[in-house]
């Protein structure tokens, strides 16, 4: 799941969150597959961001959307200090291997995501889509 | 250091009450808090008079750090599912915060994240009234900032020295004053008059096993620090570890298993919670 301004919002992502208006009023459901006319309707809206599954985009910075495969990479650097203790190098070690089965997996689905997208689109493809994508 | 700078200090720190920026009704709530008289009615209406603290704490009630996300409409409403302890911190958080402008935008990420992440290590472990722990969570750096406010030279003091000798800030404000936020955030909790478990979880998330009377809140927000420093979620003031006392896990009952589970639900709600700004 990742949060992402609309402007980065892509054809045949899917909404891990429903899309509610202000007041409160849902306008979109979650499971939703993202289109462009949806996506140009929710700009029209003034809704500047959505929540997706996966973790489609990459954005720069630390933060929310989290990169295990950075947080692994910065344990020794966090941990730097406590070469020398044996309970912190364990904690370390334990920490930097749970980063790294979430790096896998987050891999993984990523992979699967860009194999989609390059993937023709011919079983089940949407109308819309089709019509909207010139050749 | 000597005794002469920590009574400058602590006078200076302890002036950050009477700043014209805190809101009033601060000051209204402490007094009304030493009332036992004083009905949850008459404490919203106190709140409510504030408009623009009273839209920041119902958006702060609702975002998911307290397990109510989005379902709290009124300021009555949050006094009777959060009770007033929890959104007196919630104000103080917020109006001193409010002092600091972006430069400190770090440590308020911080700090919502170490709320965030107490909630869940409280439900975890099986303790009642979990959003006291996130409230706790919230102010557990409140020190830092009241520091940066009032005394500016010592702050950048401490800044620099996390530099130039490579220390984490806690070590460097001790290096600089002598002493920690943890030892600023006891005067300031009392100052507040913040109830004794998150005065305890305040002076005492860097060392929970010296905990008296509140070990197991100590423990919770300590637990709590040491994963959103993990996650590098806001930036506490270096960019170091702090040091996990085993004592914590074994207090919580915790196996490294459940920190697992408590990392999982923490990077699922910072999505939300990197939301709450003003
Ligand atoms: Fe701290
Ligand atoms: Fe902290």
């Amino acid at each position: 799941m990742q949060k992402i301004p609309i402007d980065l919002a892509r054809s045949g992502m899917k909404l891990a969150r429903p899309v509610v208006k202000e007041g409160g009023m849902t306008i979109m459901a979650e499971g939703m597959e993202l289109t462009d006319s949806l996506i140009a309707r929710l700009q029209n809206m003034k809704i500047d961001r959505i929540t997706v599954q996966g973790h489609p985009v990459e954005m720069g910075g630390a933060g929310a959307g989290t990169k295990y495969a950075e947080r692994m990479e910065r344990m020794s650097v966090l941990f730097r200090r406590y070469g020398e203790d044996k309970w912190m190098v364990r904690v370390r070690d334990r920490m930097a291997q749970y980063f790294k089965i979430k790096a896998a997996a987050q891999e993984a689905r990523q992979k699967a995501m860009e194999s989609m997208e390059t993937e023709p689109d011919e079983h089940g493809g949407s109308g819309e889509n089709t019509m909207e994508t010139e050749a | 250091m000597d005794e002469d700078l920590k009574t400058i200090v602590k006078g200076k720190i302890l002036q950050v009450a009477d700043l014209p920026t805190l809101p009033t009704v601060l000051e209204e709530l402490t007094s009304l808090m030493a009332d036992p008289d004083a009905s949850s009615e008459a404490i919203a209406k106190v709140i409510s008079r504030d408009q623009v603290l009273s839209a920041k704490v119902l958006k702060m009630v609702n975002s998911p750090i307290y397990g109510f996300p989005g379902r709290i409409s009124s300021i009555q409403h949050a006094l009777v599912l959060l009770g007033f302890n929890v959104l007196r911190g919630i104000i103080i958080s917020t109006s001193v915060f409010d002092m600091m402008v972006m430069s400190m935008k770090g440590l308020w990420e911080h700090s919502l994240g170490c709320a965030t992440a107490c909630n869940i290590i409280a439900r975890r472990a099986g303790f009642e009234d979990p959003e006291e722990y996130a409230v706790a969570g919230l102010l557990h750096d409140l020190g830092k900032v009241v520091t940066a406010v009032q005394l500016p030279d010592l702050h950048d003091q401490i800044v620099s020295t996390v530099q130039s000798k490579e220390m984490t800030y806690f070590q460097a404000e001790k290096d600089v004053m002598g002493f920690g936020h943890d030892r600023i955030n006891a005067w300031l909790a009392r100052h507040w008059g913040l109830p004794p478990n998150i005065r305890e979880a305040m002076a005492r998330h860097h060392a929970p096993h010296l905990a008296e009377f509140y070990k197991p809140m100590s423990c919770v927000v300590h637990l709590g620090d040491f994963l959103v420093r993990l996650f590098e979620f806001g930036n506490s003031g270096d960019d170091q570890t702090a040091y996990l006392r085993p004592e914590a896990l074994i207090e919580l009952k915790f196996k490294m298993s459940d920190l697992d589970k408590v990392m999982d639900e923490m990077a699922e709600q910072f999505i939300e919670v990197s939301d709450v700004t003003f």
